[in-house]
Formats: structure tokens, sequence, C-alpha cells
């Protein structure tokens, strides 16, 4: 090792040391000790038992909630990623337009994202979407004539309450802008001026220049995006008043796993839930790199 | 990369020492004992005023209160119990008391209570019944709360000319005064509604109806519920009470209040009977627009009475290294002084049978709280079951709503739910 790599070496070391210390001295104990406890029962308060692996086997053959949770789960990601993906894109590409005022336009749209998603937003969703006063049915009914009774029941229905989640969790595409914003402004103009001389119109472009320059961001929002959708938590929660209703129909993983260990003080079964919730996003990240090939690198070469 | 691994050991024993003198701080608590309660700030009021004149009488006794949000209050005291850091004194309720005694958290209190000569046949005895198992009491009760109280608008019923409910009525007469009640505007749209319960309360009905959720309360061995009739009557009754006798608003309207509770809707008039327990007395005083009272639920259609109840009491941790000064405060604050303060703010219904027939029965509203004297007879209180929470929160509730939505009927839910509750038996180990 040269001194110049060694020196990088160190550099790497201590900008990613803040996050490797926490993983380790913060997240790793309990990580490993979720682990063990997956394979035990235990309430807290009595002894904990060792049961070897009926929690899992409890888990995948005798619990129809946890089959339940595991769909909620997906359709909630496997609806809000791509959507919310594509409207962020468009805002973006919006937003790297050269016109005057654009940073008064950006900031407009990035405003919900430093809001977040915390508890006073859920507030505010759920009266969104009260069916019988709340602002979405009322421009549904304004735009389209239906009148207000006849409008979905959004959170008040077992089929309209996980569409309810989704468009909410729309109100964080700005967030997703900002990212794709930078991302857009990486691309050199002279890829888009070269692609002009050879006579690419406006569509052609974006298919050619723009989205394999953007795919690296594509990719990392991706992975970011679906990891957090599938530990979605405190909308539901607040919405739900922590029940996953009506009749289940918004129990995600993290909720039932909150319901299990703290309402239900069954840790062990928790835990292991949180450990098949890991795998499951593990699996799902580690199928992105697999077939990551469509992510074009600047400066890499294809063979 | 020799520089790297000592940075790393470098940071690892810092973030150890780091830990170690943390835990320490944590480890040497003061003197004391700790009391452990929640409650809005009024209800809390109340303690701190008992324990400020509890160490006038025991200045050598210092009391630290620990206020824990309900909604976390057995999860936390369970952690702090884990940890060896957990209260002295906790007040329970006839909810998560049973969740605290099943996992043996509490000290018997008998030889305390025959060593001081304490009278508990001076308390209600339903509600010292229900903190005594097996002849051995856990709690001393603080107040009892038969949730059996409807309150009702008085300008709404004289607005519908419809005569004030009195304390026998039926339940025909209570569905006939909630559909009198009702107002609409021009377009149809209800502007208010005949009744609501303060959250979704099937409880009441089933009680009231003599239904039934498991065999036996302080030692269950099979849920009753799905299996019995009067059980199926009363959640059909509650369903109806939305879609057909369409008194009730449905759960669409309810489920987004974006943090708006149905008390709100009786406090702004837009219900006309709302049942809780009296501790909404408190809230209620303040509504300035019409007068109200309160009336005891209608009995139900075999002519019984059953109310689903809560009430709440003192009790000391296992794990108390001071149980001796404990026991002094628990004696103090759930005696008279306590009692007394409490029936004054309106909040409850002392468990002390005298102070319940004189303090609390005084001339402020609502009138008619002496009803509770007689309602206090006919008390259920919940399965005592490790899995209770979760059985009816997670098995039972969501079947339920789809009752509620009018998508099933009772009976097509009880028989969807039999197989779930066979299987999840309820646990007392």
């Amino acid at each position: 090792m040269t001194s110049a790599e060694r020196k990088e070496a160190i550099s790497a070391y201590v900008f990613i040391a803040p996050f490797l210390l926490a993983i380790i001295f913060m997240t790793g104990g309990p990580v490993l000790a979720a682990f063990f406890l997956s394979f035990c029962k235990w309430d807290i308060l009595t002894p904990i038992q060792f049961v070897g692996l009926e929690n899992y086997k409890e888990m995948f053959f005798n619990d129809p909630r946890f089959w339940k949770a595991l769909y909620n789960t997906a359709y909630f990601t496997f609806l809000s990623v791509p959507v919310g993906m594509v409207l962020s894109i468009m805002v973006a590409m919006l937003m790297n337009q050269k016109i005057r005022g654009i940073a008064v336009y950006r900031t407009i749209y990035y405003l919900p994202s430093v809001l977040g998603a915390g508890v006073a937003v859920a507030v505010l969703w759920k009266w969104i979407f009260n069916a019988d006063s709340g602002l979405l049915n009322y421009m549904i009914s304004l735009c389209t004539g239906i009148p207000m009774s006849e409008c979905p029941k959004w959170l008040a229905s077992e089929f309209w309450s996980k569409n309810a989640l989704v468009i909410m969790s729309f109100w964080g595409v700005g967030g997703g802008m900002i990212i794709y914003l930078a991302g857009l402004q990486g691309i050199p103009t002279a890829l888009y001026e070269a692609a002009e001389i050879d006579g690419a119109n406006r569509w052609q472009q974006f298919w050619t220049v723009t989205l394999p320059g953007l795919s690296p961001v594509i990719f990392f929002q991706l992975i970011i995006t679906i990891v957090n959708s599938f530990q979605i938590f405190s909308q539901v929660y607040v919405m739900t008043d922590g029940l996953g209703g009506p009749a289940d129909s918004t129990l995600v993983m993290v909720l039932y796993i909150y319901q299990k260990a703290f309402k239900y003080y069954q840790m062990g079964y928790a835990s292991a839930l949180a450990w098949v919730l890991f795998m499951v996003i593990m699996l799902a990240t580690w199928l992105q790199f697999r077939y990551a090939k469509w992510v074009y690198y600047e400066g890499e070469l294809r063979k | 990369m020799k520089n790297v691994r000592s940075v790393l050991v470098a940071f690892v024993c810092l973030t150890l020492l780091s830990a170690f003198t943390l835990s320490g701080c944590l480890k040497s608590g003061g003197s004391g004992i700790k009391i452990s309660s929640w409650g809005s700030p009024e209800e809390n009021q109340i303690l701190v005023d008992l324990i400020n004149d509890f160490g006038k009488k025991h200045p050598e006794i210092k009391v630290e209160l620990q206020r824990i949000p309900y909604n976390e209050y057995t999860t936390k005291l369970l952690t702090q119990m884990a940890g060896g850091l957990a209260p002295d004194v906790v007040f329970t309720e006839v909810g998560n008391f049973a969740d605290l005694y099943l996992r043996g958290a509490l000290e018997p209190l008998n030889p305390y209570i025959q060593a001081d000569h304490i009278d508990l046949g001076a308390y209600y005895p339903s509600v010292v019944d229900r903190f005594t198992v097996d002849s051995q009491t856990y709690v001393i009760p603080r107040d009892t709360a038969p949730i059996c109280v409807i309150y009702y608008n008085k300008k709404a019923f004289d607005e519908a000319g419809v005569a004030y409910p009195t304390d026998d009525w039926t339940i025909d007469q209570f569905v006939a005064a909630g559909k009198k009640v009702m107002k609409a505007d021009a377009s149809g749209k209800v502007t208010r509604w005949g009744f609501i319960d303060d959250w979704v309360m099937p409880e009441p009905w089933v009680y009231d109806f003599g239904g039934s959720y498991v065999d036996n309360v302080k030692h269950p061995t099979k849920w009753t519920f799905a299996i019995d009739p009067d059980t199926m009557k009363a959640i059909q009754f509650r369903a109806d009470m939305i879609s057909k006798y369409k008194i009730m608003m449905p759960p669409a309207g309810l489920a987004a209040m974006g943090g708006m509770g149905t008390g709100d809707m009786f406090s702004n008039g837009t219900v006309a009977m709302f049942i809780s327990g009296i501790w909404k007395t408190p809230t209620f005083r303040l509504i300035k627009d019409f007068k109200w009272d309160v009336v005891m639920m209608p009995k139900g259609p075999n002519g019984f009475r059953g109310f689903a109840t809560g009430g709440s009491g003192y009790g000391i941790l296992k794990t108390s290294k001071m149980k001796k000064e404990a026991w002094e405060l628990v004696k103090y604050i759930s005696g008279e002084e306590g009692a007394k303060k409490l029936a004054q703010t309106g909040l409850a219904q002392p468990a002390l049978v005298k102070e319940a027939n004189t303090t609390f029965l005084d001339k402020n509203d609502p009138q008619n709280k002496k009803m509770l004297l007689e309602a206090v007879k006919f008390v259920k209180y919940p399965p005592m079951a490790k899995n209770w929470d979760e059985v009816t929160h997670s098995i039972i509730g969501p079947e339920l709503d789809k009752v509620w939505n009018g998508t099933e009927t009772a009976a097509e839910a009880m028989l969807k739910l039999r197989p779930a509750l066979e299987k999840n038996a309820p646990q007392q180990k």
C-alpha cells in the first residue's frame, strides 16, 4: 500500500466512522439481542425461555396476521415507490427549467419534505381523508360531480385505506425531487448538444441522455425508498390509532412488530418478525444490486 | 493501517467508558420512594396535592411522582422492573392490573391490611373483588367507573319534544329517542346524531344484553364471545344503530376526525347522547351552550343489566425496596383524604362508599349522578388473561370492523371468529 493509498483509506474510515460506530455500539447490540430473542419467549418480566424455531414456525404456518401485514407492506411499497419515483422525476425536470423565480418554485415543492412525515402531518392527512367533510372528497366531488356520500371512504374502507396511505406518501416527492434535480444538473450539457446535432428530439434525448445519466441516482433512490417504505410506521400508527384498521387493512409489518412487542409483550415473537422483515429488505436490496446492469456510471466502460 | 486500528481502539474505549459512567448515574437513586401514575393535568393535580399533604405528615419519607402516558404505562413499568429502576407504588386500573398481576409484579397486601386493621368493607365490594385473586388483595381501590353513563343534551331533547330519559328506560325507548333527536340540514346531511360511544365500545352492550366474552373472568379457560347468542345480539344491535336505525355516525365519518374525539361531538352539540364513564364530567362542565345530564344505560332486552367497568387503585411493586414506606403512601392516598379530593373534581366515583354517598353527590352537574350508586351493583370486569388485549384488539376488533362497516352481519363474524378464538385460548401463565 502506497502512502497515498493509505491516506485515502484513513480518510475513508474517518468519513464513515460516525455511522460505523453508531451501528456497532448503538444498533449492533440490539440487533444481535433481537436475533437471540427471536428464538425465545419473553414478556420483559418473567425469565427468558428458549423455544428454538417455534416463533418462526408459528409465523409462517399459523399466523394469518403476519401474512396480512407482509401483504399490506408489499402492496404499499410496490405502489408508492414506482409512482412516487415517476412523480419526483417529473417534478425535478420541471424544476430544472431556466425560468425566472425557479428557486421559489423549488422551495415550494420541497417544503412538505421539510415538515417530514411525522405526527402533525399524519393528523393533517386524517382530515384530508375524512370521507364526509375532507378536502380530498370535496375536490373529487367538485371535479366529477359525484356526491360526497358516494366518494371513497378512504381510511374507513378496507379497500381504500391502503391506497390512502399511498397517496399520502406522495407528500414526500419533494425530497426525491431535490436528489433528482442534483442528478439532472450533473449531466453534462455537451451530451444534449451532441444529441441535438444528431437530430434527436426531446423525447429521444430523455431516453438516451437524461435517463442513463440519471440512472445512478435512480438506483440510489430506488434502494433507499424501498427500504424506507418497507418500514412505514408512524403515519399508519397515527392515522389508525395504532390498530392498523379497519379490519387489519393497514396493518403493516413495523406496526405489527410494535403491537406484538409493546402492546402484547411478546418480545421474542416481535424479534422474529423484525428479523424476517430485515431479511425481506436485504433480499430486495440484493436483488436490486444483482440486476443493476441498467445503471450507467460516467466514465465506466461497457464491454 | 495501524493508525486506523488505534483510532478505532480509542473510540471503543471511550464509548465503553461513557457507557459505564452513564449506567453508574442511573443506579444511584435518592432515598425516597417513587410512585407512577397517568392522567390529565387535573387528575394529576389531585395526586400532587395528596403527596404534598402526605409529606407534611411523614416528613421522613420523600416521594417522587413519575407521570407516564397511559399508552406506554405498562410497557414502561415492566421495562423499569426488568432494569431494576421501577417505582415502589403504582397507580393501576382494572385492565392493566391484570397485566401486572399475571406477571407476578404486584406485592400481596393482605399482611399489611391485617396489620393495620384496614377495613376493606368500607369500599364497594365489587371493586375490592376485582383487585383480589384467590382471597389475596393486591390493590387498594381508588374509584369505580361503570361505563353506563349516558350523557344527554337537554336542549336537543327539548327541541325534539322528547321527555328526558329516566334510569328505568328500555332499549326501544332509547332507540326511539335517538331517532327523534336527530337533525339534518336542507341537503339531508345530518347535523346532529342520536348517539355515539366514547370509542368503539361493544362491551357495554354485550354485558347489558347478558352476553359474555369468557367463561370465567378470573380463571378463564375459554372465550365464549363467538358462541354466546346474547353477545351476538348485542353486536348486531350496535351495528343496527349505524345502518338500520341510523342514529349513530358511521365509521367513515369517525375514522378521520383528525385528533377530535367523539366527546367533542357531544360538547359541540353534533350528537345528542354519548356513552362513557363518569370521568367525562369535568370536560362537559365546560359546556356553555346547553344543559345536560346523565342517565343510566337502558335495560337490556332480557330485562337484565350489566355494565363494562373501569376503576383504579394503588398497589406496591414486588421489586420495591421500601415496602413499609410505600404502604404508608398507599394507605394515605387511597383513604378518605384521597377519596374526598377525587369526588370534588367530579372525575370519578370514589371506591369508598361513604365518600361516594356524600362528597360525590354535591350540587354540581350532572344532577342525576346518584344513579351511579345503583349502577355499581351491575359492574362487569374484563377477563384476566395475558392475551386478552391481543384477542380483543387484534382478533375480535378487526372482524367487528366489518360488522360496523356493514359488510358482514354479527352472525357471520361470529362464525369466522370461532376457530381463531379456539386457537388463541385464554392464557394465564
